[in-house]
This record gives C-alpha cells, sequence and structure tokens, in this order.
C-alpha cells in the first residue's frame, strides 16, 4: 500500500512538473487554437514515433539507425499555424516567449533574415533536452509553432551527427 | 565625504557600463531592422554542442566550443560602408584593442578584441567587415583562442565568417 502511494505521488509530481514547464504554452492555446485561421493539432508519441518507423522502414534511407534513439525518446509534438486570414498578434508571441524564459526555458539560437523570422527555445534538466519549442514567422501574418517533447540526451545527438559527417565526408 | 566617494564611484561605473554597452547598443538598435540579417547562438547552444561527441571534431575545437558564451551576428547588404563606418565610430577605442585591419579586394576588414581585468585572456572578439556589398559585424564572447576562432571561421558557413581565417594566417 505504501508504495502504491508512493507511485501516485511520483506520478503526480512528474505530471505537475511537466504542466509547469507549458504553462504559458496552454494559456497560449487557450487564447487562440479556437480563433479562425489558427490551426492546433497534437500529435500523439506514439503516433510520432509509428510514423517515424513507417518512414525508416525504407531500406533506402541508410540514416535510420542514427535516427532511431532519436525517435525512440520522441515524445508528443504540438503544432501551431496560421492559414488564410489567420493572424497572432506579435505582441502575444512576445509575451509568450517571455513568459517560457520565466519557466526556465533557454534560446538555443535566434535568427533573422529580412521579414523571416527563427527561435528555438529549449528546457531540459542537465543535458538532456526535454522540450524544443520553434517559432517561426515569415511575415506579420505567417505564424508556426512547434513544441516537440521528448528525452534527447547528447549521446543521441552526437550519433546523429556523426552519422551526417560521416555521410557527407564520404560523398567529398 | 562619504557622500562623494558614493558619488563618484556611482559615476565612475556608470561609464564602465556606458562603454561595455557601445556594440550592445548597436546590435539592439538594428536587431528589429529588415535590411539586417542577425544570428544569436546562446551559451545553452555552445554548451550542448561541445556535449557532443563527434569523432572527427578535434579536442581543440571542442574545448573552445566549451568556452564561447555567445555569438552575434548582424549584416547587411544595404549602403554596407556607411553602416561600417558608423560601426566603427561608435565602438569605444579604450574598450577595445585593435588587434588588425586587412583591406582585401576593397573590403575592410577589422578585427578588435576585449581583454579581462588581468589583460591575460581574451574575453571579446569583434570583427567588422565593411565592403561595396556587404556589412558584417560578429562579436564572439567567452574565453577566446584566437587561433581556434580562426579555425572555427570555415565550419561556420556565414556571411563575413570567411574572414575569421585571417586570424590564422596572422
Amino acid at each position: 500500500m505504501k508504495s502504491f502511494f508512493l507511485s501516485l505521488i511520483c506520478l503526480f509530481s512528474l505530471s505537475a512538473l511537466s504542466t509547469a514547464q507549458e504553462q504559458s504554452l496552454n494559456d497560449f492555446n487557450r487564447e487562440y487554437s479556437r480563433r479562425d485561421g489558427i490551426r492546433h493539432f497534437t500529435i500523439p508519441g506514439f503516433l510520432a514515433r509509428l510514423a517515424g518507423n513507417i518512414a525508416l522502414k525504407d531500406e533506402e534511407r541508410i540514416d535510420r539507425e542514427a535516427i532511431k534513439p532519436l525517435l525512440h525518446n520522441m515524445g508528443s509534438v504540438s503544432i501551431w499555424f496560421t492559414e488564410d486570414d489567420g493572424y497572432v498578434d506579435h505582441r502575444d508571441i512576445a509575451q509568450l516567449k517571455e513568459n517560457l524564459l520565466d519557466e526556465n526555458y533557454e534560446v538555443l539560437v535566434k535568427v533573422r533574415d529580412g521579414r523571416d523570422d527563427v527561435e528555438v527555445l529549449t528546457w531540459g534538466k542537465k543535458d538532456v533536452i526535454r522540450r524544443l519549442v520553434f517559432f517561426v514567422q515569415e511575415d506579420a501574418a505567417s505564424f508556426v509553432m512547434v513544441n516537440v517533447r521528448g528525452y534527447f540526451t547528447p549521446q543521441d545527438i552526437s550519433e546523429l551527427a556523426d552519422h551526417y559527417i560521416n555521410k557527407s565526408s564520404r560523398k567529398l | 565625504m562619504k557622500n562623494l566617494l558614493i558619488l563618484l564611484f556611482s559615476l565612475f561605473t556608470g561609464s564602465l557600463v556606458a562603454q561595455a554597452d557601445a556594440v550592445t547598443k548597436f546590435f539592439k538598435s538594428y536587431v528589429d531592422d529588415d535590411r539586417f540579417s542577425t544570428v544569436y547562438i546562446s551559451p545553452k547552444m555552445f554548451q550542448l554542442v561541445s556535449k557532443i561527441k563527434i569523432n572527427d571534431m578535434d579536442a581543440d575545437l571542442q574545448q573552445l566550443l566549451k568556452n564561447i558564451q555567445g555569438l552575434h551576428i548582424l549584416s547587411t547588404h544595404v549602403s554596407p560602408k556607411t553602416f561600417y563606418k558608423e560601426a566603427v565610430s561608435k565602438i569605444n577605442t579604450k574598450e577595445y584593442e585593435e588587434l588588425m585591419k586587412v583591406r582585401d579586394e576593397g573590403e575592410d576588414v577589422l578585427f578588435l578584441t576585449k581583454t579581462d581585468a588581468t589583460g591575460n585572456k581574451i574575453t571579446e572578439l569583434l570583427m567588422l567587415v565593411g565592403g561595396e556589398d556587404e556589412f558584417s559585424l560578429i562579436s564572439f564572447v567567452g574565453d577566446l583562442d584566437l587561433e581556434k576562432i580562426g579555425r572555427l571561421g570555415k565550419s561556420l558557413n556565414i556571411d563575413g565568417s570567411e574572414h575569421l581565417g585571417k586570424l590564422k594566417k596572422n
């Protein structure tokens, strides 16, 4: 009985931790997901892994061994994007980014080229990446945001990087 | 007397902060300007990359990545000569030391460094490029080794970063 309660407490604290890291994304979702011209969907982790595994069945894909560990540790993927007359206020995007930083997300990279804007934020513990949030804005009207959940270790990324480096050096 | 000392100290530290912000201010004043392309790579990104073990990457380069605290790039193809002159005039020469100035095929390339209080460690490398076609400002912050940064130039594959190779040659 004691271990049952302990397990429940662990599960509860894990889910609370997970929710705490997504509070501002949830707020954004509540604000925008039902508006006209804003699309939002979440691909569950098992489906994302299944789709990835199907894609990797292709014998021609020599990179499948390198991608497998990343795919194996991938969780659900949430996507928001604008279409037709959909519009996300740039002040709300800026506020969301600020809120994410308050929730201990960190900026990885920011790139702006003309009116195209890309920003990647991450959250994790020690060297393990647990969340990756991508913001892509092509102009004032076009907006895409992707939230990838998972458990990505530097080792997994190393294997992938090694693979692509070896692949490009083979080409040379 | 105590108040006077506090006032003097505040004025002194205030002027130091103002100097230290010259490049940041210049960067910030154009960061949202559509004529410019900007790149910011955070310390977190460098920290992550340094932990990724890539077989062919040499240990020195990996160490350099670990020590970089951030990278800012600002570049434009609009009025490059004007922006180059503006950047040079706004940068405080007391704070930065000129490392090298190169004129290569109509392009002016200026390397400036900032050192720590002991003067032994380079804490910032600033590169300004101004030519007929392009203006670039690249700022590396961290515990820097110039030769290794010169080697990093090729890998960056960003407008203007090819000039970093000049550090290696010299």
